[in-house]
């Protein structure tokens, strides 16, 4: 069953995932472009230029591996939401092992990104000569890519496969969450005008991201190159 | 207030014009730059004048406002907020030692503190006396801020100093102290990499606190030397002007790649200040914080008596320690900033994959019920 | 296991504007139960509650002698199912979604799949988002075919279709019956299709079902009768009067629409003083038209 439901899954996105095919592995080697084939040569200056630039392209890496997550995880429910999940319904499988199926499928898929991403890392890394305080990390940043994008995969495929309700219980949630942080945290403020993290948006906010939040793989440091 | 700095620095250098015929570059630049301290200092003099003036005003306002102090701070606040004033700069004179008391500046200054609303909690906003805010900031960020502020102040008392023109920044542990491991690791001077590797004296060199004043050759290895030359023989090249640095060296620095004629090149530009490797960020800063912390009762009396001493005699004055010994000092703070590279396999990694079966949980319930 | 289906007050609800009423309905085994109604009349509705994919609000659901929901994957295995619309996956060939769909059955034939491909002249190397109208609906037949179902659920699958290829799909449905003996429920609107293949009927209106009968009944126990001096009241008939009115503008002269006659009701005429001038046989369509009249609550003379 795995299979033909990874060879479907594939048959689905391939086309879909060629531009982020082609942006994984170029990244990486633009992230090192202006570094020079020796940085052990460059001034200060000259350094800071390039590693700014450097650092300035970082961002791409999470907002890259989010972007593949998000394709993978609505191309493998798109067909099943247009049909209603009628044919999916009818097959003999629970729908447990159906959701597992797919969302296995779409892990392994998430590989082929993540293996062009490795491939421009280590282009990249091999073309810069690195001063003995820098280290390139092409596999640890590799590892954290794949993390990266199996956890939006994995947030968007739980959304996708629950029901219209579902999700408009949580963006419902999300909505009322900002519409009343403001006299929540009006009321908070009068209670204790020094409390730590005053803001009620920002303190969820802070859960999410910073560990061990679920989104704290994107935030933090994404350098190829670092000490 | 930058910008006005440094619009005041080119009415400086405008100024400075007829005496460059006199005087070297890097004279003039010494000069330029020992301004800087005063024109903060004159800045911050009359920004607490106006919030003091402020002060007043809302005192006849009928807001009533206290005047107390705190350590060696003098504070002026509304006073309902006297208490939440004195619980903050507590807090945030607890890293300094005992020889904050020995600063003429704070004993002078008068630090004003002040809601911006009234639900609006308080925020030390820039340098010196601001204390307002429109947006939202933890306790925590509150006090660092109010830390900084101080340790900003503290550079007053040096102004015109020859150890104020080798570092700019405030007397205290950096904000964000892995900056500076990140500096000193990642730029390639080879004088860099030895420091990483030995501390000590190599430490001592890489931040420009030895006396000579061409440390080019200490800081960079031949090659580094020979292509910040040529990189500069080319800047001119590019630019169409000409070449300022003796036709003959240059030649033999870029075409017969000698390095005495490469370091003659460098040596007319002066004595390598745009190449040193760590006079950014707040690594000076930090050794200044790190000598005043380890001499103690006394240190910053001592640091002030040096005043027109090189940076190194003052530290070494100032800190009771040998040069090796503040460079280890240095060295040793520096290590252990050194940041957690996020890129590797850690517990967060651990964490992720925790996330991922419990969003892959969610999604194995998956409703069969969703027609109709 | 007498009834491949068995439903017992089903109820359930979509929204405000529709729902199943207390439906009830038994389908023999081995039987070809055909489902009528009109658009919109909850054939598909049932359909789906009673495949496992509809929760209804209360009822009890047997299939093949198993409870849906509870043992829905084992039942699925046993089940061969067009739906009303296209469902395949448009990105594959015909053999890849053979393949896919093979997968998930364990009672798949790949030879009878072959077989079918054939005799259907389904192309295997066909991209499913070129194929025609016609061309899927034969590939939905070969996929529910091919995995050997005890029961097969067909959702109007011949609409849309041209007459060629309904032919087909028809033929193969009445092969692998009489091959197997599968029990076949084929839901439809077009009441001629129907006629000449089930052996069992059912007819749903506004989310209820109306009727329930052998086809042998439902054909020839629908009558038109023409009366003279017909009597006003007529509650003692042995018979369900389904309409009735006036011919010719002569009050005494009516022609009466019936139900569950037999030719020995003619007494009862004699018996109120009526005299039976005509009775013909309707066709199942005519039938059907009447029954679904009878049946709406506009209708006096409806249930």
């Amino acid at each position: 069953m795995y299979q033909p439901m990874l060879a479907l899954h594939w048959k689905q996105v391939r086309f879909g995932l060629i531009p982020f095919v082609v942006a994984a592995f170029a990244l990486p080697l633009l992230a090192v472009q202006g570094l020079g084939s020796s940085i052990a040569m460059m001034d200060a200056d000259a350094y800071r230029r390039a590693l700014t630039f450097n650092q300035g392209l970082l961002v791409f890496f999470p907002a890259l591996a989010a972007s593949i997550g998000c394709v993978l995880a609505l191309s493998s429910w798109n067909w099943d939401h247009q049909q209603k999940h009628v044919y999916a319904l009818s097959l003999p499988i629970a729908r447990w092992r159906y959701a597992a199926l797919k969302m296995g499928a779409g892990a392994v898929i998430a590989l082929v990104p993540t293996i062009a991403f490795g491939i421009g890392c280590l282009a990249a890394t091999a073309s810069v000569e690195l001063p003995a305080g820098l280290h390139a990390y092409p596999v640890q940043l590799t590892v954290r890519f794949f993390l990266a994008t199996l956890m939006a995969y994995s947030i968007l495929f739980a959304l996708a496969a629950g029901t219209m309700r579902t999700t408009i219980g949580v963006f419902t949630a999300a909505f009322l969450l900002l519409l009343l942080s403001g006299p929540l945290n009006h009321f908070l403020v009068q209670m204790d005008p020094m409390r730590e993290h005053v803001h009620v948006v920002e303190w969820v906010a802070t859960r999410i991201v910073e560990s061990p939040g679920p989104l704290q793989i994107f935030v933090g440091n994404w350098s190829l190159i670092d000490v | 207030m930058a910008g006005r700095v440094a619009s005041l620095l080119l009415v400086l250098l405008a100024t400075a014009t007829p005496l460059s015929a006199r005087q070297s570059d890097e004279e003039l630049r010494r000069k330029i730059d020992s301004l800087a301290p005063l024109i903060v200092e004159a800045e911050a003099a009359a920004r607490a004048a106006v919030e003091a003036q402020q002060m007043e005003k809302m005192g006849e306002g009928a807001v009533p406002v206290d005047t107390f102090g705190v350590g060696p701070l003098l504070v002026v606040a509304r006073r309902e907020q006297r208490g939440l004033a004195t619980a903050i700069f507590s807090e945030a004179l607890e890293s300094f030692g005992p020889w904050l008391d020995e600063s003429r500046v704070i004993g002078d200054a008068l630090v004003a503190f002040q809601w911006a609303r009234e639900l609006v909690p308080i925020t030390l906003e820039d340098e010196h006396r601001r204390v307002e805010s429109t947006f939202f900031r933890s306790r925590a960020e509150i006090v660092e801020n109010a830390r900084h502020a101080v340790g900003s102040m503290l550079t007053a008392d040096l102004a015109g100093s020859p150890t104020a023109g080798w570092f700019a920044g405030p007397v205290a542990e950096p904000l964000e102290p892995s900056r500076v491991y990140r500096l000193l690791a990642s730029l390639p001077a080879e004088i860099n990499q030895r420091c990483l590797g030995e501390g000590g004296v190599a430490c001592w060199t890489a931040l420009g606190l030895d006396a000579d004043d061409w440390q080019m050759d200490e800081w960079y290895s031949d090659d580094q030397r020979r292509d910040f030359a040529v990189q500069l023989a080319r800047f001119f090249e590019r630019i169409d002007r000409p070449i300022p640095l003796g036709e003959r060296a240059v030649a033999d620095c870029v075409d017969g790649g000698s390095i005495a004629a490469c370091d003659q090149v460098l040596r007319q530009r002066g004595s390598g200040r745009t190449y040193a490797p760590l006079h950014r960020g707040d690594a000076r800063p930090a050794m200044v914080y790190l000598a005043m912390q380890a001499g103690g009762d006394g240190a910053w009396a001592r640091m002030l008596q040096m005043g027109e001493a090189a940076p190194g005699d003052a530290l070494r004055y100032a800190s009771g320690l040998s040069s090796e010994e503040l460079g280890d000092l240095w060295h040793a703070w520096v290590l252990a900033q050194r940041p957690e590279v996020q890129a590797g396999l850690g517990v967060g990694s651990l964490f992720t994959l925790l996330w991922i079966l419990a969003f892959a949980g969610l999604a194995m319930r998956s409703s069969r019920w969703r027609l109709g | 296991m007498n009834s491949a289906i068995e439903i017992t007050d089903l109820n359930w609800k979509a929204g405000k504007s529709f729902a199943l009423k207390d439906v009830s309905l038994r389908v023999p085994v081995g039987s070809i139960y055909g489902f009528l109604g009109p658009n919109g009349s909850g054939k598909t509705s049932t359909i789906r509650t009673f495949m496992g994919m509809t929760k209804p609000n209360s009822g009890r659901i047997s299939v093949l002698g198993m409870s849906v929901p509870d043992e829905l994957p084992r039942i699925l295995g046993r089940v061969g199912y067009v739906p009303e619309r296209p469902h395949v996956y448009p990105a594959l060939t015909v053999g890849e979604q053979v393949k896919y769909h093979a997968s998930f059955f364990k009672l798949w034939d790949p030879g009878w799949a072959n077989e079918l491909m054939d005799r259907l002249d389904v192309d295997p190397d066909r991209k499913i988002a070129r194929m025609s109208k016609g061309e899927t609906g034969k590939l939905l037949l070969l996929l529910a075919l091919s995995q050997r179902p005890d029961l097969l659920v067909l959702d109007e699958p011949t609409d849309g279709l041209d007459p060629v290829v309904r032919r087909d799909v028809l033929t193969a449905v009445l092969d692998y019956v009489g091959e197997t003996g599968a029990t076949v429920f084929i839901s439809s609107h077009l009441v001629h299709e129907l006629e000449r293949i089930c052996d069992w009927v059912g007819v749903m209106d506004h989310g209820e079902l109306v009727a329930e009968m052998p086809m042998h009944r439902f054909k020839n126990g629908i009558k038109k009768i023409r009366l003279e001096d017909a009597p006003e009241a007529a509650a003692e008939a042995p018979f369900r009067i389904l309409s009735r009115s006036r011919t010719n503008g002569r009050v005494a002269s009516e022609t009466w629409i019936v139900r569950g006659w037999e030719d020995p009701m003619r007494m009862y005429f004699n018996g109120v003083g009526a005299t039976v001038r005509d009775v013909v046989d309707l066709d199942l369509e005519e039938g059907f038209v009447e029954l679904l009249r009878a049946s709406r609550p506009s209708n006096p003379q409806g249930r």
